[in-house]
């Protein structure tokens, strides 16, 4: 047998485009990215190239741009297969429809925090409180989900001020279950925190999720309540879960406020001390508490994002020096950036996860798309009900039409702004967002806070990740969720 | 500040697209002027904002919401074609060939 | 360690395969009993009687005599006798490399193919594999497919991967295969169907783009199939590693291709970088394929970086220690054949020595310029893994990620 030449080989197809996006990234470059999350930087010489179908096909770029499927050359069907499946894969949120299910047990809370999402009732309240019967209801909703897997997660108000109905979902969910895997997640101040609890949260496998906004200055001003001392009670709180359920079985975030800004490495800091090992980087949300008080506690979205940088920073800074911390949203939107796995954040994706992603189920049995529509409601406006446990059915609560527009509307690609923005794949949609802030569930792109903040900060990760070698490393430890050298790892 | 926009060039598809950009800055007015030129008002918010900056940025866009109408002419049937087979359980492409037996082999990969 | 040897054959009218026996066994009629002993020997039943003495005793069983060099041979390793009188040892006990040499027929020509194929029709073969694999101690850990390329028997690949099952069914099983014919679904479907409880398929990729690859494999095309083929094997549960060989036109794009595998391929259980062995074809295409490995080391860092950092699981293999990057160490593997090993003099009064893996005999004489003794206390003292056994396959990156925004 002889061997064939490599000319053999050779492709003299003229090539074609496959679909992609671009943004003129810089004065020096292009950002070309695709639907399957594929990106790289290109030339504005080249860019131009490749849609005039001007690039030789035997340099790097052509065969970058085509490795990576922006352009075919043959018949192959290996790039189509591919994308198709790669497609497939970062949509595989949609899996299983609804897998997270808000259980708001009560609307009685003792702190007043400034960016309250609820409109909390005094802990006398007790009308404010889920029934049983509607706790029942509810459940038999969440278990009509076709999800293998969902996470049940229960919040307030402060849900341990009706502890019985948060065992009683618990103990009927895990009873009814069936094949299902359930993950249970506990929303709390941990201000009423008992032994009683702990244990049954030991027992059943509960994990708890708290608010952390900083050192005591910052947590106890954001966060009062009698006594003034949520700081010092929620570290107690979580020490006693830590000493009964595991070190990592108590996550915390924390939501900025305008106090906060000043504070970035304070609060960092803050939560390298307590052991944590993630620190989610809120903004305030414009709802509820936190709409009415905007002239106190508000801040713009440039604020936001500088405080945001000069934190990430910091945190990039600690884990060079061998600290491991990760930012909770620098990872999600570093996982779209960098792998080719979906990630389950309902909050920004699309179609957006308003009802098919998570669903709430309020303590009176009414059911909203979100927490967001839900507060909307308590502000008068219902438009976003789905329906309610007592009188509907699954079928009419999921199939509602107001699910459904609300759903349609939230598709990327129908969004102008969005549909020709590089960023799409990184990025999502959160329609009750857009309503509250700019009145229509389409957002106004060029306008929208939403907008400002996910493409600001999807860029910057970009800029990071390819001009610094050090942050690079540290983004994919991010992804792995595993400190450098943890895993088997060039040094 | 008016810009007249040569819409055989500029298609209006494109020259909406890219307006909408500025919209943030701007508030817009479109009038047609003939069957080949349309006209593009755009009314600064900020009266900071430097016209002739405005009027060059605009230009650019314009030009880059050409290119996308390009990319999107050649790839658009590709991308609903890749997006429908993603969630079709049936081939939508001719795939006999991957599905037939490894005994007939009718593309020939077993040949020595 | 030679692994055949030529004797004189008598009554050895077809190719007989049996297990040694060095001292008198129950299972005579799958047995060899070796003899070295002038005494005539008890013979009756066995499959045949093996001697290294020219001895001239009558006996009605197959014999075989003269046979020198293969005294290494064990109890229960396996043997095949011609009637040639040649004995090729099939399969040794003590050894972590043995492997079923399918078919040395192949669809593909690699340049550096450093085992020629050869165009007949060995399909006959097949008998040999099944008796072999009847015979192979069930407590073998491990056990190679190879060739050639072994989907060339087609069905009787998969009756053959199901007979291993079932006859060997704690044995792991890893086939050496270009992957190409997976490209039809339902071989893939079939394959994941026998369910066999350890399989992996190591699945070369030379190129994250179709020109460089079917050059390299010589075949059109080849690069399509794979790539199809690795999605079909995937999707019927089959799991899969990946293998590169490192030379001078896979080295140029080599991190590409590493990110081509990780963004493509998450579901690969491994992948193997592997150095040239300079044995067959390669001969051929020297000048073309040969580069120092010491002048590929950034290329080798990167690619290993970017599969590492994805979560992937990476081997280095055929690299020698005193020429490997220092961060890649933990990533080397002991990976030559026991019976292809060797070491230079150079090695000698190398402190690394007994974690270096050594070389393969075939680059006695083309090897990099680099090698050289390392002293003891200039390399990091704790010792990484240099277990060479196929890795247990994990899953891709987990998902720890939150569901939202609260």
């Amino acid at each position: 047998m002889t061997f064939r030449l490599r000319e053999h080989f050779l492709n003299t197809k003229p090539y074609r485009l496959l679909p992609f996006r671009f943004l003129r990234f810089d004065d020096a470059r292009a950002l070309v990215a695709n639907d399957v999350g594929e990106w790289l930087f290109l030339t504005h010489a080249q860019l131009d190239d490749l849609v005039r179908h001007q690039l030789d096909p035997c340099s790097d770029v052509y065969l970058d741009l085509k490795s990576r499927h922006f352009l075919f050359d043959s018949d192959s069907a290996a790039p189509f297969e591919l994308l198709t499946a790669k497609y497939r894969a970062r949509k595989s949120f949609l899996d299983g429809f609804t897998r997270l299910h808000i259980f708001v047990v009560s609307l009685r809370c003792e702190h007043s925090c400034h960016y309250c999402q609820v409109s909390r009732v005094s802990a006398d309240r007790l009308r404010y409180d889920m029934s049983e019967e509607t706790a029942s209801r509810a459940l038999d909703l969440v278990l009509r989900s076709p999800a293998d897997e969902i996470k049940i997660e229960i919040q307030g108000g402060e849900p341990l001020l009706n502890f019985d109905r948060v065992r009683q979902i618990v103990t009927e969910a895990k009873a009814q279950a069936g094949s299902k895997r359930i993950e249970f997640v506990v929303t709390t101040n941990l201000a009423a925190i008992t032994d009683e609890m702990i244990g049954f949260f030991a027992e059943n496998e509960v994990v708890v999720s708290t608010s952390v906004d900083g050192p005591p200055f910052i947590h106890d001003s954001n966060r009062p309540r009698p006594g003034n001392d949520s700081h010092a009670r929620t570290l107690k709180g979580i020490e006693r879960v830590r000493a009964a359920l595991g070190h990592d079985r108590v996550a915390a975030l924390m939501t900025t406020t305008r106090l906060s800004l000043g504070h970035p490495r304070e609060i960092v800091d803050e939560y390298v001390r307590l052991g944590f090992e993630a620190i989610f980087l809120r903004p305030l949300s414009p709802y509820g508490f936190a709409l009415r008080s905007t002239r106190t506690t508000g801040y713009t979205t440039r604020e936001f994002l500088d405080f945001y940088v000069a934190a990430l920073d910091y945190l990039l800074d600690l884990n060079r020096r061998g600290t491991f911390i990760v930012e909770t949203y620098a990872q999600i939107l570093l996982t779209r950036l960098l792998t080719p796995f979906t990630t389950g954040y309902v909050d920004l994706q699309s179609p957006a996860g308003a009802g098919i992603g998570a669903v709430v189920y309020n303590y009176d049995g009414d059911v909203y798309a979100s927490d967001e529509s839900r507060m909307l409601a308590e502000m008068n406006d219902d438009r976003f009900r789905l329906g309610n446990v007592h009188r509907d059915s699954y079928e009419a609560i999921f199939r509602s039409e107001t699910l459904r527009k609300l759903v349609a509307s939230s598709v990327m690609e129908s969004i102008p702004g969005c549909c020709d923005c590089a960023f799409l794949p990184f990025c999502g949609s959160d329609p009750i967002f857009n309503y509250t802030t700019q009145g229509d569930v389409v957002p106004h792109v060029p306008t929208s806070a939403f907008h400002e903040k996910n493409f600001y900060l999807i860029r910057h990760l970009i800029d990071l990740y390819e001009r610094d070698p050090v942050a690079r490393r540290i983004f994919w430890s991010w992804v792995r969720n595993a400190p450098i050298g943890a895993t088997q790892e060039v040094a | 500040m008016i810009l007249e926009v040569d819409t055989t060039i500029y298609p209006l598809d494109v020259v909406q697209r890219a307006a909408h950009v500025f919209t943030a800055r701007c508030f817009v007015l479109f009038r047609r002027l003939d069957s080949n030129r349309m006209a593009v008002e755009l009314e600064p918010r900020d009266d900071r904002d430097d016209v002739r900056t405005l009027s060059g940025e605009f230009a650019n866009v314009l030009l880059d919401h050409t290119l996308r109408a390009r990319i999107a002419a050649e790839t658009s049937a590709i991308r609903e074609l890749i997006v429908a087979q993603a969630f079709c359980e049936a081939d939508l492409l001719d795939r006999r060939q991957m599905n037939a037996n490894v005994e007939d082999d009718p593309r020939g990969i077993a040949q020595r | 360690m030679r692994l055949h040897a030529v004797g004189h054959a008598v009554r050895v009218d077809r190719t007989l395969i049996g297990r040694i026996a060095t001292r008198d066994v129950e299972d005579r009629a799958d047995s060899w009993r070796v003899w070295n002993d002038p005494a005539v020997p008890d013979a009756a039943g066995y499959l045949g009687v093996m001697t290294r003495n020219d001895a001239s005793w009558q006996i009605d069983v197959p014999t075989v005599r003269g046979v020198r060099g293969l005294d290494y041979l064990a109890d229960g390793d396996v043997v095949a006798v011609d009637p040639t009188g040649f004995v090729r040892t099939l399969y040794r006990r003590a050894s972590r490399h043995n492997f079923i040499l399918m078919t040395e027929q192949c669809n593909s020509y690699c340049l550096m193919c450093s085992q020629p194929p050869r165009r007949i029709d060995d399909s006959d073969r097949i008998h040999d594999h099944f008796r072999l694999v009847d015979l192979i101690d069930p407590d073998t850990e491990e056990l190679g497919v190879t060739g050639g390329e072994p989907t060339l028997f087609g069905v009787d690949f998969l009756r053959l991967i199901d007979h291993c099952r079932t006859r060997l069914p704690s044995t792991a099983l890893h086939v050496l295969t270009n992957g190409r014919l997976f490209y039809y679904r339902s071989f893939a479907e079939q394959l994941g169907a026998i369910g066999h409880p350890d399989l992996v398929l190591g699945i070369p990729l030379y190129s994250d783009n179709d020109f460089d690859h079917d050059y390299i494999v010589q075949a059109d095309g080849a690069f399509e199939e794979t790539v199809l083929g690795l999605h079909n094997l995937d999707r019927y549960g089959v799991v899969v590693e990946i293998r590169v060989v490192l030379h001078r036109l896979t080295i140029p794009r080599l991190r590409q291709l590493a990110e081509f595998i990780a963004r493509n391929f998450p579901f690969a259980a491994h992948v193997a970088l592997m150095g040239m062995e300079m044995f067959g074809l390669v001969h051929q295409n020297l000048s073309e394929l040969w580069i120092d490995p010491a002048d590929y080391q950034r290329e080798l860092a990167a690619a290993t970086e970017t599969l590492a950092q994805a979560g992937m699981h990476v081997s280095l293999y055929n690299q020698q220690l005193c020429v490997l990057d220092r961060t890649l160490w933990p990533f080397a593997r002991k990976s030559i054949s026991d019976w292809k090993t060797i070491y230079l003099d150079e090695c000698n009064c190398c402190a690394a020595r007994d974690r270096c893996g050594g070389l393969f005999q075939s680059a006695a004489k083309k090897h990099s310029a680099h090698i050289h003794a390392l002293a003891d206390g200039t390399f990091p003292g704790s010792g990484p893994s240099t277990d060479v056994s196929t890795p247990v396959p994990q899953p891709a990156t987990p998902q720890n990620t939150p569901d939202r925004d609260a």
